[in-house]
């Protein structure tokens, strides 16, 4: 099958510190996968190689079984990738419905800007400047301009960060609807009961490593991801 | 000697930390535990200076320090070891020592650090003196970090997950360090996220979660309160 | 050709006599920029009060000493701009920070100017230092050995203080990560100060040993710092060392080139440039730029909303009021219909050039210093088309092809000058942008056969039916009414919209799947072309082209405008240029110290922005 995503032994280095050994990481369609990993574990350095922010220094990334080794982010988003950024990141000068219309126009793709703004309900606040929307409607508009470029897989880099708890549900919600449209989604997310609720799959990444991979109830019960989390050893239980 | 007394403060409006409150009393070793994203590195940028209170205050030895910039906090005998170390990348290692070094205050009870006793903490480091701080490893970065913090003769030190990222034969190396600090008088605010770690370093716990603080008090009742570690720490 | 061992050696000792003195020049000014992060554009004005401090201390001094007392001075000078005006310009918008700089700049030429006269003051000899020695059977001058050996020396006692000396371990440590050194207790407004009255020394230092070679003169400041810029950004903002090797290799190359092909050696320190920024945009001694993180702290834009009835009304009621200028002008008493009209042409010319202006800082967000290449390209570009066009075809057609060649070829310039920084934003594209203008100012003075130099080109006021004031008057305003309305409906269009996405937030617009460069590239092309035809206007007005169309004064008479009206709407653009045009023609007038004033008046203005923008609360973080 082809996968959506495919991370084929990638790695990242800082001078000589090696920052990811060798990862490997497969996603398919409808699949929810969450990274985690303790601060420092290279999960930024992780999301920024798959949002092409950075170059792949080794390895091979495939989406939709294309080398995007080399892709810069612009020609991602026109192969059917969108991103979200931890800190909003948002046309702060226009309007919600302008910001929206013009990612969808930007990507080529053809998203439905109504129906973007109705799916992340910011519908009624359409006409408000960006710049002075609340952070709940930052982080779920930063959402709607990564659908903007109608996705087949989305990047999400802490999709609810500060939000509140209601939001929170609300955003996995959609989530998971998009998900269950045919979107390969992975994210990342420091709320451990959203990961273990709302994810297919989880990914753990610790000091560089991924430590493991697989149903959220395996991971749980996992005893490296335990003394990943806190320094529990079997030893001390 | 620390005080910090409903402390509030958020990012972008948006509240991150509300109403913390805790005493800190001369030698005294307190963790602060939480998962990511709780709020233990907001509330140790907030003690040195990084990021202004909304509301609340900080005291220390009886000055309200809540508007002091950093270097005065640094100045006034508070530490801070940030999580992500921060070693100046182009400088070698015992170029970063010379950026903290101060000349001890006479009158302070704590005997001074000097380059000698920071070898004899972190024999390690020796070796390491022309090399690059880009170049050295997480373990000897740590080091560096509280050494360069240490040569500021500081009476509090803030340690920011001291222990994370750490091989564990690191992490031990690291504790008993942390423990030597201790006994030569420091006052010590941890945060850290492995309860052994923070078992091993400090009686005292404060527990951090959804921007509040959620449980307090000796170490030993936290790590038995089953339901809080599943609720606030817990995978 | 460099083909004797005697041409080989003068063309070293040339080549490390050049490289020395922008070493000295640009060294201080990388220092600060690493330091405190902001350019000073003010460096060359310090080195010029380095240079004529010297040669007022000489009647009281020997040189030795002269000239200590001269750096010592200008030390102290910059620690007093450091404290007085900069402090306050850390975190404000880099335009806003430039223009400050700039501001001084001003303030300090007319200050120059009062104090030393506006004559050359040519140095007296160095006496233990003048004279020649014989090197291979030809004669070099000692003092330029001394130069070398200065700048040496000035090296390495920079060398020496960055890397064993507890200061310069703390302003490398600085550079890197300055809220972690105030976390250890530095204080770090302090080291800004020292550093920056370390860099004016050093400027000051530049300034006065050019004394008993050259003369002191007004015209330094510019000079030298646009040298230093280039300097600075080839070898990397904020590095040192990079700043020496950049020196090094200009100057060598310069010195040959000067043996092979003379006339290159104007071009070719922007040669360099160009190809250092193509090849390594961070410069030689720089590191890459961080991935696109969030936006930079620039003054958010507000949102562009559709003009309100009452506003159409009032534009509406202007432009009656403009178009029937010629026949109410004719009405005042004393009849100023033909300066009245040469005025009102001026504002328009000025009005499109601010228009520009408001395309490229206004709506991209892309902060440039060398506007004024622009409407000098579309200014030699109809001086040059129309004389020969007459000859063969009627005036109205000949003035057509010269505003169309000046169009397109400001469109041409502006594709290269955003090219050249297709990698750059911020302060680099400010500083590349500039060097590129003074590059093409002094060609303009120089390329004599073509441009007539400082002769400039005559005889090109319309001919035929513009002749008229009024005709050639209604013409221009046409013209740029037309633009300005064009640029407007751009803003809104998907090219204005992905214009100002990329301004509002460049990783996100990447994310969505525009292509920065080519966003970057249009945008140039169309300011450029803009701005050189209202070059090509403003030489018609005129009836001819000098090279002060492309100098530096014009780009920043476009910055100060935009300032003045609001740089986010064309209603501003016109309105700043008006208000400009209007205070500069009456200072002019008034005053031989205007630029000093209209320094002092952009500062006011900067800081009464800085206190509006202040008290705004706001959270911040790290």
């Amino acid at each position: 099958m082809v996968w959506a995503l495919e991370a084929e032994r990638i790695t990242a280095s800082y001078g000589d510190r090696i920052i990811l050994h060798p990862l490997t990481l497969r996603l398919a369609a409808h699949e929810r996968v969450a990274v985690i990993g303790p601060n420092g574990a290279g999960k930024s350095t992780l999301f920024a190689r798959l949002c092409g922010q950075v170059p792949i220094a080794g390895g091979d990334l495939q989406y939709f079984g294309e080398s995007v080794a080399d892709l810069s982010p612009n020609l991602l988003a026109r192969l059917g990738v969108g991103r979200s950024f931890q800190v909003p990141a948002l046309f702060d000068s226009m309007r919600v419905r302008e910001a929206v219309t013009v990612a969808a126009r930007a990507a080529r793709r053809g998203a439905d800007p109504e129906a973007l703004l109705a799916q992340v309900a910011l519908a009624d606040r359409a006409e408000v400047p960006a710049q002075v929307l609340d952070h709940g409607d930052r982080k779920r508009l930063d959402l709607a301009l990564a659908l903007a470029v109608s996705p087949r897989l989305l990047l999400l880099d802490e999709p609810t960060a500060g939000m509140a708890t209601a939001e929170r549900a609300a955003l996995y919600r959609l989530i998971s609807r998009l998900a269950a449209g045919g979107i390969a989604v992975l994210f990342t997310e420091h709320d451990m009961d959203a990961v273990f609720a709302h994810a297919d799959r989880i990914a753990v990444l610790h000091q560089g490593r991924l430590i493991a991979q697989g149903a959220p109830e395996a991971i749980r019960a996992n005893p490296e991801v335990q003394a990943a989390y806190l320094g529990v050893t079997d030893a001390d239980r | 000697m620390l005080t910090v007394d409903g402390l509030t403060l958020g990012y972008g409006g948006q509240p991150v930390l509300a109403d913390v409150s805790f005493t800190l009393a001369e030698g005294e070793a307190l963790a602060l535990l939480g998962r990511n994203g709780a709020g233990k590195s907001t509330l140790m940028k907030a003690l040195i200076g990084f990021i202004p209170l909304a509301t609340g205050r900080i005291l220390w030895c009886e000055n309200d320090i809540s508007r002091w910039p950093p270097f005065r906090r640094a100045r006034a005998g508070i530490g801070y070891v940030p999580e992500e170390r921060r070693i100046f990348a182009d400088l070698t290692v015992a170029e970063n020592l010379a950026t903290g070094l101060r000349t001890p205050d006479p009158e302070s009870p704590l005997p001074p650090w000097d380059i000698a006793r920071i070898l004899s903490l972190f024999p390690a480091l020796t070796a390491l003196l022309n090399q690059r701080g880009g170049a050295i490893s997480g373990g000897e970065a740590q080091m560096l970090a509280i050494s360069r913090c240490l040569l500021g003769q500081p009476r509090l030190l803030l340690l920011d997950e001291p222990a994370e990222g750490l091989a564990p034969m690191i992490v031990h190396d690291m504790i008993e360090a942390i423990n030597l600090m201790r006994a030569a008088g420091l006052t010590l605010l941890l945060s850290e996220q492995m309860l052994p770690v923070a078992h091993a370093c400090a009686p005292r716990a404060l527990v951090l979660g959804g921007g509040r603080v959620q449980a307090a008090g000796a170490m030993e009742a936290v790590l038995e309160d089953r339901a809080l570690i599943e609720t606030w720490l817990g995978v | 050709m460099i083909d004797t061992l005697q041409t080989l050696l003068f063309v070293l000792l040339n080549g490390f006599v050049s490289g020395g003195v922008l070493f000295l020049i640009a060294s201080g000014l990388t220092l600060i920029f690493g330091v405190s992060r902001v350019v000073n554009f003010a460096h060359g004005s310090l080195a010029m009060v380095g240079a004529f401090l010297t040669y007022t201390l000489l009647a009281y001094l020997p040189y030795p000493l002269a000239i200590l007392a001269a750096v010592l001075s200008v030390a102290l000078l910059g620690a007093g701009i450091e404290r007085s005006l900069i402090r306050p310009l850390y975190r404000a918008p880099e335009l806003l920070q430039l223009l400050a700089t700039f501001a001084l700049v001003l303030i300090i030429q007319d200050a120059a100017l009062a104090i030393w006269g506006p004559e050359d003051l040519l140095g007296p000899r160095w006496p233990s230092l003048s004279g020649s020695v014989t090197l291979l059977e030809r004669r070099y001058p000692v003092y330029n050995l001394f130069l070398i050996v200065a700048a040496a020396g000035v090296a390495i006692g920079l060398h020496w203080l960055m890397g064993r000396t507890r200061f310069g371990i703390l302003i490398r440590a600085a550079t890197l990560d300055a809220p972690m050194l105030a976390a250890l207790g530095v204080r770090e407004d302090r080291l800004r100060t020292a550093v920056f009255a370390l860099g004016a020394g050093l400027a000051g230092l530049g300034g006065a040993l050019l004394l008993p070679r050259d003369a002191a003169h007004l015209g330094l400041d510019l000079t030298l710092v646009v040298d230093a810029f280039v300097v600075v950004v080839v070898g990397g903002l904020g590095s040192v060392g990079g700043a020496f090797r950049a020196a090094l290799l200009i100057g060598l190359v310069q010195s040959a080139a000067l043996v092979i092909w003379p006339k290159s050696s104007l071009v070719l320190p922007f040669l360099i440039m160009a190809l250092t920024l193509w090849l390594r945009p961070q410069g030689l001694g720089g590191k890459p730029p961080p991935p696109p993180g969030p936006p930079p702290l620039a003054e958010r834009a507000p949102p562009l909303r559709p003009w309100s009835v009452r506003q159409k009304q009032a534009l509406a009621l202007a432009g009656i009021a403009l178009a029937t200028a010629p026949l109410w002008l004719s009405l005042l008493p004393g009849s100023p219909r033909a300066y009245g009209l040469l005025l009102l042409t001026e504002f328009l010319c000025l009005g499109l050039f601010a228009v520009s202006l408001h395309w490229l800082i206004g709506v991209g967000g892309l902060v440039t210093f060398g506007q004024a290449a622009f409407f000098g390209l579309g200014a030699y570009a109809l001086a040059l088309v129309v004389p020969s066009a007459r000859a063969g075809m009627p005036e109205e057609m000949a003035l057509a092809l010269g505003l169309l060649n000046a169009v397109l070829i400001g469109g041409l310039g502006g594709l290269g000058v955003g090219a050249l920084s297709l990698r750059l934003s911020g302060v680099s594209l400010a500083m590349v942008s500039l060097a590129v203008a003074q590059g093409l100012w002094s060609l303009a003075i120089q390329a004599k056969g073509l441009t007539g130099g400082d002769d400039g080109l005559l005889g090109l006021s319309p001919k035929g039916f513009f002749a008229d004031r009024a005709a050639f008057f209604l013409l221009v305003l046409v013209l740029s009414v037309s633009i300005a309305v064009f640029v407007r409906r751009l803003s809104f269009a998907p090219t204005g919209a992905f214009l100002r996405a990329l301004r509002d937030h460049p990783g996100r617009a990447a994310a969505s799947g525009l292509s920065l460069t080519g966003i970057k590239l249009r945008a140039f092309a169309l300011s450029g072309a803009i701005a050189g035809l209202a070059g090509g206007l403003t030489v018609l007005t005129r009836g001819s082209a000098f090279p002060q169309l492309a100098s530096l004064g014009q780009s920043v008479d476009g910055l100060v405008m935009l300032v003045l009206g609001g740089q986010f709407s064309v209603i501003g653009a016109f309105g700043g240029a008006a208000l400009f045009h209007a205070l500069h023609s009456e200072l002019i007038r008034s005053t031989p110290y205007w630029r000093a004033i209209l320094g002092l008046a952009l500062l006011a203005l900067i800081f009464a922005r800085l206190g509006f923008r202040a008290r705004r609360p706001a959270w911040f973080g790290r």
